[in-house]
């Protein structure tokens, strides 16, 4: 079984997850969901430590730009997205198993959309050769 | 007794009852469906990764607060049978789940039962009844709502070319519509900008006759001349017929010469207008409410969200074709007056 | 973190109907997790006898937090509170594992359990980390509101608030507006109506009037705002719950040299028999480059005055919203010409002046006018108000407020509230409908009396700061500042919670109740299935 981190944003992102829920979309229980005040929230550490603890891909869920309940909460988490995928190249690991996600609160097919994509990235690159080691 | 009655768990009533819930005031949703959420329920949001301010999850966070609130009580599969009593203590009778009976109490009434869409079957010329990819707006934002996305009815294929036509249903002395539907121009502005942004790929073609856009922010015209893949023209098509290769073909009168075009597109959707719901007149003569001249129940002029009963007011398309963030304001302007007319709060 | 130890509690509705979870599999799971002195299966847990069966439950264990199992904690959120509040526990001590939402309804058998065991275990190791906030508070919050606006709207505004009960001050720019309100009132009863209502909020002992006034400082939580005013060279203070701002545009139809447009009498004294009438353009932003309802009415009152008068207008839209639209076909019978252009005429001479344009169908077009009118838009002056209450301002110049997700009226500074002119909503009807809800929106926040305050937010650990400013920068809200020991401090008042701070500061000195650092590493680990 994959390790699918995502960190959600609990406006937007947290409400379509409810919203996938009532609807009983499925998606791959591969995918385990954090919720978090705004995107923003989430620092570069948040994502590489989740790698450290051997998740094959991380993503971080936010609304879509210019709909931030706190503005550009979403924009500070994308630069957080970006510098993270940059470390994760440098040390071999591959800035792919990294992606943020734009989801509105009433696009609920996308949360197995993301699933699905992230699933194929690992399925390319491989499980988390960190995760592997222990 | 301080509670209000909301006739309606749409968006105009949803923003009543939060905004009287913010103010300490109870209330009562009485809700025809299952679930709350009204017309906005069934629409989707026409971003992909930017938000291109269609305010339908506006709507949608509605309904996650009314749920959440001790002071809202929810009654689905509701309907209104009588009202009693008078302003300051009504009695609802209510049908609830096809066969039961609930008494409810209160001191005011407030009517958000929305509008419905305009029966594209109705323009015969446009083709919705014999054409299948000729849509409508609804059609559409089901699609987008259900997947995220739009494919040609026939071929179950993305489009490469879609037309938009406005006022299908508005401004139009044959249906007796003839106002401005108000919501239309905004949300087929929106759905293009969704399609566009789904699809670079898909080129549009709009018709409309004039741009009412209430907010200055939006301005169809300097994204319609920045993207190249967007096509504004001023031109009421006459006709939709069935072309050659059984796409459907659009007939209109050129704004460039004086002659009569015909253009064939994968997809046409036609942007239908409100209209006053099936049941209005007979929900006003429950009520004992007036209606304006085209059905809508009538809010005196000057006076926004009153009706011409005292103790009963109104919020939404219910009393007129609005845009969602209208219908908010409708809400929280509605909840005033219910407060005011109850002697303030507490 | 915890001395008492962790409850869960258990609602049995939570498994879903369809695929069901073995609820009782989850009970003995938790059960073995360290810390947890208490699990309980509820029937129902937000049914009355529910309730109180977990806060009797609660009030005899000697825990200080919980987790509860069942469905989304967005529905239910205050009912969690008011289960901790009235078991004498702070209103945010608990976590909520969503496992119907995220995994009954969404996984299939035993992953289903698996995802619902993990989402179990994610809640209680965070919930083991929660630390109580210091304050979740309740503020005092003044029944008095500051309108500032010369206009219509900010009367139509005075008067809503004054209708539930709060008091007003207004305070207005100039001593009186120029121009005229941008309103089209859709008979003379409707504008007799507006303009009594206005002479009586004037004499109402519930508002106080402040005339050339401008603002000076703003400053306080909100609930208890304080301003100064400079009011013709002298500083009155002034202090209100909220803050509603209502800038005006005036408008006005005037001739290219800047008079007023003339009366029907007046044109024919001077024997001006064309008249023409050129929307001003877009350059003000608000103003459009439409045929507008104002032109109409002004076309009509010539026509019916002096039948001997041709009118004709020109624009790249007609609006005619709501019951305009009759009146638009009312003026084309009456020979009233509206010309559809796009982009800009050319216009040359002077008596005549002749304006010559393309039309697409026509072609060249050629008119003469004695006189042409502009249809003009006084902007109001919004920049000092956006500098003095900290509000930004978007690309049109107009004071942000952000609709889609926050409430229509809220700007991104709590306790100001801002109504917006919008050109397509001319009618009065449609301002005092603007007017009444941006009121409801500052009536929302003062009704009550009180605000809440603190919970899920900020603080800075002022020993690890190096004031470097990010944080400020970062804040939308402006809930950071720089206190007296020369380190940051988070204002709590202002703190919305959203963590941006946190997750910017190099210093790692700013951390956020609720959803702490070492909470979401926590989660995170637990999520992997690092936690034994």
């Amino acid at each position: 079984m994959m390790r699918i981190l995502a960190f959600c944003c609990e406006r937007g992102p947290g409400e379509a997850i409810d919203l996938a829920g009532e609807k009983r979309m499925r998606y791959p229980a591969d995918l385990t969901l954090i919720q978090v005040p705004c995107a923003g929230r989430v620092d570069v550490a948040h994502l590489l430590k989740a790698f450290r603890e051997g998740a094959d891909a991380v993503v971080l869920v936010g609304c879509l730009e210019g709909n931030c309940h706190h503005i550009y909460g979403n924009i500070e988490g994308r630069k957080k997205v970006d510098r993270a995928k940059q470390i994760l190249d440098e040390v071999g690991l591959g800035g792919q198993r990294l992606e943020m996600f734009h989801v509105a609160s009433n696009q609920p097919f996308r949360i197995a959309e993301l699933a699905a994509e992230m699933a194929s990235r690992v399925e390319r690159l491989g499980p988390n050769p960190l995760a592997v080691k222990e | 007794m301080n509670r209000v009655a909301i006739i309606g768990g749409g968006v105009a009533g949803l923003s009543a009852a939060i905004s009287l819930e913010r103010r300490g005031v109870p209330s009562i949703i009485v809700e025809r469906e299952e679930a709350l959420g009204g017309l906005c329920g069934e629409l989707g949001c026409k971003g992909v990764e930017r938000c291109v301010r269609c305010d339908v999850c506006l709507a949608r966070d509605m309904v996650a607060q009314a749920r959440s609130s001790p002071l809202i009580e929810r009654l689905g599969r509701a309907e209104l049978r009588s009202v009693s009593g008078q302003p300051g203590d009504f009695r609802l009778a209510i049908r609830v789940g096809g066969q039961g009976h609930r008494l409810v109490r209160a001191a005011v009434i407030v009517c958000a039962t929305g509008g419905e869409p305009f029966d594209a079957h109705l323009d015969k010329r446009l083709g919705y009844d014999e054409l299948a990819d000729v849509v409508t707006s609804l059609d559409l934002e089901r699609q987008l709502s259900a997947e995220g996305r739009f494919l040609v009815p026939s071929t179950s294929a993305p489009p490469k070319k879609v037309a938009f036509i406005l006022c299908v249903g508005s401004r139009d002395e044959r249906f007796n519509t003839s106002y401005c539907s108000k919501a239309c121009c905004k949300y087929s502005f929106k759905l293009a900008q969704g399609l566009r942004a789904i699809d670079p790929g898909c080129a549009i073609t709009i018709f409309f006759m004039d741009w009412r856009l209430y907010d200055p922010r939006e301005n169809v015209r300097a994204w319609a001349s920045g993207d190249s893949g967007v096509r504004l023209v001023r031109s009421r098509p006459a006709e939709v017929l069935l072309g050659e290769d059984s796409r459907p073909e659009v007939r209109f009168a050129s704004e460039k010469d004086a002659i009569v075009e015909v253009e064939a597109f994968d997809a046409v959707v036609l942007s239908v207008g409100l209209r006053p719901a099936r049941s209005a007149a007979e929900l006003a003569r429950t009520l004992q409410v007036e209606t304006d001249a085209h059905g809508f129940l009538r809010s005196p002029k000057g006076e926004p969200c009153a009706s011409t009963r005292p103790g009963v007011f109104l919020a939404g398309t219910c009393r007129g074709p609005k845009e969602i963030v209208e219908c908010v304001k409708d809400g929280a302007e509605a909840a005033s007056k219910a407060i005011a007319f109850m002697g303030g709060v507490g | 973190m915890s001395d008492g130890g962790i409850g869960v509690f258990i609602c049995s509705w939570g498994s879903g109907k369809d695929p069901k979870l073995d609820m009782d599999g989850l009970l003995s799971f938790a059960s073995g997790i360290e810390g947890v002195a208490l699990v309980k299966m509820i029937d129902r847990i937000c049914s009355k006898p529910g309730q109180k069966e977990m806060i009797a439950a609660i009030k005899g264990s000697g825990t200080d937090r919980f987790v509860v199992v069942a469905c989304s904690a967005r529905t239910k959120r205050k009912l969690y509170r008011h289960i901790a509040t009235s078991s004498g526990l702070h209103p945010l001590a608990f976590e909520v594992a969503s496992v119907r939402e995220q995994a009954a309804f969404v996984h299939e058998g035993p992953e289903a359990q698996r995802k619902a065991e993990t989402l179990v275990r994610m809640a209680v190791e965070k919930v083991r980390l929660w630390v109580e906030p210091p304050f979740e508070e309740e503020m005092p919050a003044l029944r008095n509101v500051a309108v500032l606006g010369d206009g219509l709207m900010a009367m139509a505004v005075a008067n809503e608030i004054m209708a539930q009960g709060l008091t007003v001050d207004l305070v207005m720019s100039g001593g009186s507006p120029k121009g005229s309100p941008p309103y089209i009132f859709s008979n003379q009863d409707e504008m007799d109506r507006a303009l009594r209502s206005m002479a009586e909020a004037s004499s109402d002992p519930r508002m106080t009037t402040i005339k050339n006034a401008s603002v000076l400082d703003f400053q306080g939580p909100p609930g208890d705002f304080g301003l100064v005013l400079d009011v013709a060279g002298e500083m009155v203070p002034l202090r209100c719950g909220a803050v509603v701002l209502a800038p005006e545009p005036r408008m006005e139809l005037r001739t290219i040299d800047g008079s007023p447009a003339p009366s029907a009498q007046e044109l024919i004294a001077r024997g001006l028999r064309r008249i023409v009438i050129l929307p001003s353009g877009a350059s003000s932003g608000i103003g459009c480059s439409c045929m507008t309802p104002r032109g109409t009415l002004y076309a009509l009152s010539l026509v019916d005055a002096a039948p001997g008068i041709e009118v004709s207008l020109m624009g790249r839209e007609a609006r005619a919203m709501d019951w305009m639209e009759g009146l638009q076909r009312l003026a084309q019978e009456k020979g009233i010409r509206f010309f559809r252009i796009d982009g800009e005429p050319k216009v040359e001479g002077h008596a005549p002046t002749v304006i010559t344009w393309r039309d697409p169908l026509l072609g060249d077009m050629r008119l003469q006018a004695d006189l042409l009118l502009l249809d003009t838009v006084l902007t109001p002056e919004v920049q000092s108000l956006a500098k003095a209450f900290d509000v930004p301002v978007d690309e049109k110049g107009e004071l942000l407020s952000i609709d889609s997700r926050l409430r229509p009226g809220e700007t991104v500074r709590k306790g100001v509230f801002a109504a917006r002119f919008r050109v397509g909503n001319m009618l009065y009807e449609d301002m005092a409908l603007e007017a009444g809800s941006v009121a409801a929106r500052a009536l929302e926040m003062l009704s009550m009396g009180t605000l809440e305050v603190g919970g899920a937010v900020a603080e800075v650990d002022q020993e690890k700061c190096s004031a470097c400013l990010g944080c400020l920068r970062v804040c939308p809200y402006s809930a950071p500042m720089i206190g007296q020991a020369g380190k940051a401090e988070v204002r709590m008042e202002l703190c919305q919670g959203c963590g941006a701070c946190v997750a910017l500061c190099p210093s790692r000195a700013i951390d956020i109740y609720c959803f702490s650092d070492s909470q979401i590493v926590a989660q995170s680990r637990a999520a992997l299935g690092k936690v034994r």
